[in-house]
């Protein structure tokens, strides 16, 4: 039998392209690699407790999630907004050596905070928060523009500038390769449109997380999805793209089973789908894929965050200055990060979530490099460098546990190696490659980008991403 | 279907595209678009949805026709002669 669509990768982009094609009646053949659902967004257990993987927030929060980017998907998927179980953050903060800005989801809150540290900023502030706000991320082209720039012409105390970056690149900066714009290595730049979307999504709007995690959602898209007459294989790896004339007719899984289809939405990236077709690597320059990845610990605790010293929902952190936002030399770079309390949510019952994650950014062929046991090492000396660097924010992670983790003071600790295992995104790449496809056309005619690579970052971007692709590609149709 | 029948149905597949809980009140001579907030993609949807429901096909030189309530159930009740 032929599907009207298979679809690649049954993560946020790929459950929402499924599910919106099935509701209106299309034959759809929905893949997943993996035993679970979410790609990078699934969960697992860790010491006796269900941990969801990933990002921890869902961007864009309004209280009736009527508005804006969260509200069109809602719309899209047919989900009720109450239905998402979506909770707010408590507070935030953004640390740098010699100053703090707090913010929360009411944007008013970092404006404050930013005219008592930076009086002399603040009309600069609310001239680049203009223009942000005025900015339509519907003009989003491949062409793109220094974001530096832009905030250089508003903002000009360099510790400001890169106080304000920190937190937008740690959500959404997919890295400099190949885009020209940080020729200056310590001096990180991201394209322009594409910071004002994820200034809006947490500045702006702001940060929430659903009660139980992701899997309540991606559970209910796919229960709709087989309820409409989809298919879900899991445990299904695609191992090519079958092309025949030009076009692709379907896709051979590992095990040897073919697919067949009429067209194929993609979310495993832009040069890894490529390199699936019969033909390998795209006959253009193949994009480089991006460099930037992390390394995650997680800990579960015994007591609350806000008990051993993290008070926040979420801690960007620089030790130094100057923010580097770059592949680090080193297996991990320890100058910065994010630190995040899933408990500090305004939740019910916030002490069944005592969970801190730590991320840092890491060099991907450094750690591929390693053998099996050094690997296992790295990851050991990793988390004590966490665990140290906790310490130094005055989070004592020592004191929230009654025994020591597998890994240090940490049960769990990802690598690039485990974001490439799960994403599929060459190299870990945890925001794809720095050469998106926003149209989602590939020299096939048939196939189409769908996810990080196509469209924005975070649950909601990709989850549009997958909408709208299949409303252009196919539904219009 | 009656008027009445197409009104309620048509209410149903705006409450659905609008995640509403309840049919909208809406004034029948008025743009539904402006009147819930609703954006293009919604408007597709609704095109859409009256395809997979009731089989009813809108080309699209006839959008314009469902701007209002009324318009749209005038539009349905013809093209169901």
């Amino acid at each position: 039998m032929a599907y009207d669509a298979v679809i690649i990768g049954a993560g946020p982009s790929g459950l929402a392209a499924a599910t919106r094609l099935a509701h209106f009646g299309k034959k759809v053949c929905l893949l997943e690699a993996h035993s679970k659902l979410g790609g990078l967004n699934s969960w697992h257990q860790v010491a006796g407790r269900e941990i969801s993987t990933g990002l921890h927030a869902f961007t864009n929060y309004s209280a009736d999630g009527r508005g804006g980017a969260l509200g069109k998907l809602l719309r899209q998927l047919r989900i009720k907004f109450r239905d998402l179980e979506l909770y707010p953050q408590n507070r935030s903060s953004i640390r740098f050596p010699h100053c703090s800005l707090q913010f929360d989801n009411n944007p008013e809150t970092l404006r404050l905070q930013v005219a008592e540290r930076f009086p002399s900023q603040i009309d600069g502030f609310d001239r680049l928060r203009r223009r942000i706000l005025e900015t339509d991320e519907g003009e989003i082209t491949s062409r793109r523009t220094s974001a530096r720039e832009a905030l250089s012409a508003n903002i000009t105390d360099p510790f400001l500038m890169d106080m304000l970056f920190c937190p937008v690149m740690f959500y959404g900066n997919p890295g400099g390769v190949g885009d020209g714009l940080d020729s200056e290595r310590d001096a990180p730049d991201m394209d322009w449109l594409l910071f004002c979307v994820v200034w809006k999504c947490i500045f702006e709007s702001g940060m929430s997380s659903p009660l139980s995690g992701m899997r309540t959602l991606w559970e209910a898209l796919a229960g709709r999805f087989l309820a409409d007459g989809g298919e879900l294989l899991l445990s299904s790896r695609v191992r090519r793209l079958v092309v025949e004339g030009g076009r692709i007719v379907g896709v051979r899984l590992a095990d040897g089973r073919e697919i067949v289809g009429e067209a194929v939405f993609s979310s495993a990236g832009r040069c890894e789908t490529m390199e699936l077709s019969e033909l390998g690597a795209d006959g253009r320059a193949a994009p480089a894929p991006g460099e930037i990845s992390i390394v995650e610990g997680v800990a579960v605790l015994d007591k609350p965050s806000v008990s051993i010293g993290m008070r926040d929902t979420a801690v960007f952190f620089s030790f130094s200055d100057r923010f580097a936002f770059r592949r680090p030399d080193t297996l991990v770079e320890r100058r910065s990060g994010v630190v995040l309390a899933m408990d500090n949510y305004l939740v019910p019952e916030p002490s069944r979530r005592q969970i801190l994650k730590m991320s840092q950014l890491a060099n991907y062929p450094l750690w591929k490099k390693l053998d099996r046991a050094s690997y296992r090492e790295a990851k050991t000396a990793s988390a004590l460098g966490m665990a140290a660097d906790l310490a130094a924010l005055g989070v004592r992670l020592r004191d929230g546990r009654e025994r020591p983790g597998k890994f240090g003071l940490f049960d769990d600790f990802f690598t690039p190696l485990t974001i490439e295992r799960f994403t599929s995104h060459a190299e870990g790449a945890l925001y794809g490659s720095p050469a998106k496809s926003r149209s989602g056309e590939t020299r096939f005619p048939n196939l189409f980008l769908i996810g990080t690579d196509q469209g924005f970052h975070g649950i909601v971007g990709a989850m549009l991403s997958g909408v709208a692709m299949v409303n252009r590609h196919l539904l219009a149709k | 279907m009656t008027r009445d029948e197409i009104k309620d149905a048509v209410l149903d597949i705006i409450r659905d595209v609008a995640g509403l809980d309840d049919a909208p009140e809406i004034d029948g001579d008025k743009p539904i678009r402006e009147q819930l907030d609703l954006d293009s993609m919604d408007f597709l949807d609704i095109v859409m949805e009256l395809r997979k429901r009731h089989k009813i096909e809108v080309p699209e030189a006839d959008y314009g026709k469902l701007a209002t309530l009324d318009s749209t159930i005038d539009y349905i009740e013809s093209a169901a002669k």
